[in-house]
């Protein structure tokens, strides 16, 4: 990797490790490989949304370009939001496309995240059925996320009817996860959902 | 940079020689300690040309230098001219108390702080190489000229007209004359004349300001004409550009050609003079400049002809369907070569 990039890295690691954000155990990142092109970030779901009190695993990899390209970061924890691919774990956020600037650091880029998962921008969105839902259902919206949350990052918000709507399709012979996906899908409605993964 | 150009010079010399023309026929070379003073440098002179010292008065780089500076803080180099004029000591008063008096950033080259105020692209060294400001008279084109006042900015500079001065040659005899200002390369040992391209966005990073990129405080820096004068360090420079050039990610300016943005992204931030992008090396320079030709052929309404290794720009002057690219007709090809009219018609 490029000389630039590797000290930019290093620094910017460190900036990280140092920051406030990390002794309040907000962001985290940790190195995966010896030449700094791959890193794991984790950001704590902020408070007052429907991703308080999880954690969110994110991957990061370092183009050979950085700083004057973007890192390329996806969520490798399931999530429910209209900005994040629930399939894929990519992200749609414009900092991470054309309005990356080579000021930017890793911290910015997981504070950036962070805001992401507080203010969700439906109009612009990476998974168009969340953000649909977001739209037109936004109660059933939060308590998705908040399920996803329990269930994918830790997060402290267990919802009965919800367990027990994927319990009922599971034990039809579905995936859990697919149960899940489809039951998200179609606002929770059981008789939607079983079609939708019979089709 | 310092450490560099001692050592191609081997070991830095204590003594230099000079030459102090007083006119056209008239020059004195003279060899002077670096450590000694202008005024020491007058007595030499008084001796060989049999003129009182005090009414001698050395010019360099449109100011008349002060006895009491040495030639160490004049920062100039082996083989260097200066010029000269005699005057009767009590009219030169009022111009030595103006020295003290004005705190403006040039008046400052004699004590030598601004060693490497200004930054130019050599193409004889083919580098990066502190430059000289220097001064002649519109005129005659000699520098026997006394600046009116110094100037503040690159504007003054750049821009005629803004700075006049009193010229002391013989052919103007102490007209006020417009004053054109030149740069020069302080690396190697040009002709009088001989000039180089400034860079204006390179400058000393005297404050030890961070670059944007690297957060590493070395000197010079390309300072960006954004309100916030991001600086970014010449080896992040010429990543970022080569960068962008791989991406194409240049902006085609109408007043600025094709140029770089502040990384930060800053608005009304892009490289005003594209010399700068001489500092990425022949190669890339030689893309830089057929990409910017592209781009202004295509974003001007014309064409590029898509034959195998031609690829020529050309602007298209009537309103046809297709054309036959003049470089390719003109060209190498044979006549009776089938594909040609495939190849190097491009259709519209």
């Amino acid at each position: 990797m490029a000389n630039i990039a590797i000290q930019r890295i290093q620094r910017e690691f460190k900036e990280v490790v140092k920051s406030e954000e990390v002794a309040k155990c907000s962001i985290k990142v940790e190195l995966l490989n010896d030449s700094y092109t791959e890193l794991k970030g984790e950001i704590a779901g902020p408070p007052d949304t429907p991703y308080e009190g999880g954690t969110f695993i994110l991957e990061i990899k370092i183009p050979e370009t950085y700083p004057f390209n973007p890192p390329k970061v996806k969520f490798l924890t399931r999530i429910w939001h209209p900005n994040i691919s629930s399939v894929t774990g990519a992200i749609c956020l414009d900092i991470l496309k054309d309005q990356w600037a080579a000021a930017m650091t890793l911290r910015t880029v997981l504070l950036s995240l962070q805001a992401l998962l507080s203010a969700a921008e439906p109009d612009d969105p990476q998974d168009a059925v969340v953000a649909r839902q977001y739209k037109e259902a936004n109660d059933i919206f939060k308590k998705t996320a908040s399920h996803w949350t329990n269930k994918y990052a830790g997060g402290p918000n267990c919802d009965k009817d919800y367990e027990d709507k994927v319990t009922q399709l599971q034990s039809m012979g579905f995936d859990e996860h697919k149960a899940r996906v489809s039951l998200s899908t179609c606002n929770w409605n059981v008789e939607r959902a079983t079609e939708n993964l019979l089709s | 940079m310092f450490r560099a150009l001692r050592n191609r010079s081997g070991l830095q010399m204590s003594t230099i020689l000079l030459t102090v023309k007083f006119s056209s026929s008239c020059s004195c070379p003279v060899d002077v300690d670096l450590e000694s003073s202008v005024l020491d440098v007058k007595s030499t002179l008084s001796k060989q040309l049999q003129i009182p010292a005090e009414e001698i008065q050395i010019i360099l780089a449109g100011r008349i230098l002060a006895d009491k500076s040495t030639i160490k803080d004049l920062c100039i180099g082996n083989c260097s001219v200066l010029h000269a004029f005699t005057q009767k000591p009590p009219e030169f008063d009022v111009k030595v108390g103006n020295e003290s008096a004005d705190g403006n950033t040039n008046t400052s080259v004699r004590k030598g702080e601004l060693r490497y105020q200004y930054f130019v692209f050599c193409k004889e060294c083919q580098c990066l190489q502190p430059g000289k400001l220097r001064v002649s008279c519109q005129s005659c084109k000699s520098g026997y000229i006394i600046l009116y006042r110094d100037p503040d900015n690159f504007d003054d500079v750049q821009q005629r007209g803004r700075i006049n001065g009193e010229c002391k040659s013989e052919q103007c005899n102490g007209q006020q004359r417009e004053v054109e200002f030149y740069f020069k390369c302080t690396g190697h040992q040009g002709e009088e004349r001989e000039t180089a391209a400034v860079l204006k966005h390179v400058r000393p990073n005297r404050k030890h300001r961070l670059c944007v990129v690297c957060s590493e405080t070395g000197s010079p820096v390309m300072v960006f004409p954004c309100e916030r004068r991001h600086v970014i360090c010449l080896d992040c420079f010429k990543s970022y550009c080569v960068v962008r050039l791989n991406d194409r990610g240049f902006t085609e300016n109408e007043n600025v050609g094709y140029s770089l943005p502040c990384p930060v992204g800053c608005p009304n931030s892009l490289i005003e003079d594209p010399h700068h992008f001489c500092l990425l090396g022949v190669d890339q320079y030689e893309r830089y400049k057929s990409f910017a030709t592209e781009e202004y052929v295509l974003q001007n309404g014309g064409v590029l002809c898509p034959a195998v290794g031609c690829g020529s720009g050309f602007l298209l002057t009537e309103a046809s369907r297709k054309v036959t690219c003049p470089t390719c007709q003109k060209g190498s090809h044979q006549k009776d070569d089938p594909t040609i009219d495939n190849y190097h018609t491009v259709s519209l």
